[in-house]
């Protein structure tokens, strides 16, 4: 019954509360913090892995251009969006990009060229980024 | 028996100032806030601490990561810097230490870099008033790399 009359303590009391209060909030806020810097960090590499394949795919559309011009031909766009040297160049230059920036591996790269521009896509973990350029010979919708 | 006289004495003074001890609680809730109060101190400064960590990191990783971009498209380490420092906010651009990799005037960057990869680093230290424990300054470091689009 001392302790329930005994009115000395209450500010070691209010303080323990406090700091409880205050440590709780440290934690949370650095979880957040970690949580947020993630995201963002997976965001702009996710970003640069597509800028990445885009540039490799212009790439080999400026060289395939080129070859036309030369050879006075009418470009098969389709043939180079298409062809597997150019996927593989497009996924390699995604992954290194990823890498450099600390994102995730590169689960897949889609070329896909429609309404005048070739669009990339990358997935990675479970997020999808697109970049692309405008290219005359992909149709209208 | 002068001894026994000044023992028990000792002993009675002792037991008055005891009680007088016991009976007074003036005060109490000063001391015991004084007591608390330095812990209470550091975690309010760990507190507001993480909150400009978290600030100066997003930051700085969002000031990289448009560095780099510029840099991607004009190979040019002013443009670089300059887009760094206006995208920092709301650091101060100039305390921020910033780092091209590789350099402007080494290869493949001084020939045709078109398709290696540029690096921005930058690094920025938070000031703090706990010199006295060691603890002068936080540095916060962010990175960030982009494949170079620009042609000579």
């Amino acid at each position: 019954m001392d302790a329930v009359r005994d009115d000395r303590g209450q500010a070691v009391l209010l303080a323990a509360f406090i700091i409880a209060i205050a440590a709780a909030v440290l934690i949370g806020l650095q979880l957040q913090q970690a949580r947020a810097f993630a995201l963002e960090r997976s965001r702009r590499a996710g970003e640069a892995a597509a800028e990445a394949a885009t540039t490799a795919v212009a790439d080999a559309y400026a060289a395939a251009l080129r070859e036309a011009v030369a050879k006075k031909r009418v470009m098969d766009i389709g043939r180079v969006i298409g062809s597997a040297a150019t996927n593989d160049a497009a996924r390699a230059a995604a992954a290194e990009a990823s890498a450099a920036n600390g994102g995730s591996a590169i689960d897949d790269v889609t070329l896909r060229c429609a309404d005048r521009r070739v669009e990339v896509t990358i997935l990675s973990s479970g997020a999808s980024y697109r970049a692309g350029f405008p290219a005359g010979e992909c149709s209208r919708r | 028996m002068s001894c026994c006289r000044a023992r028990r004495e000792n002993h009675v003074r002792k037991t008055t100032a005891q009680r007088t001890r016991v009976t007074r609680d003036g005060g109490q809730a000063l001391v015991e806030f004084a007591l608390v109060l330095p812990v209470l101190m550091i975690a309010t400064f760990a507190i507001l601490l993480t909150a400009e960590v978290g600030v100066a990191r997003l930051s700085l990783q969002h000031a990289t990561a448009e560095a780099a971009r510029a840099g991607a498209l004009t190979n040019d380490d002013e443009a670089i810097r300059s887009t760094l420092a206006a995208a920092v906010t709301p650091l101060v651009a100039e305390r921020v230490v910033t780092a091209i990799e590789p350099a402007a005037g080494v290869p493949p960057r001084n020939s045709d870099p078109r398709g290696s990869l540029l690096v921005v680093r930058a690094s920025y230290a938070i000031p703090m008033p706990l010199r006295f424990v060691g603890l002068s300054q936080v540095v916060v470091t962010a990175s960030s790399a982009r494949r170079i689009e620009w042609t000579p």
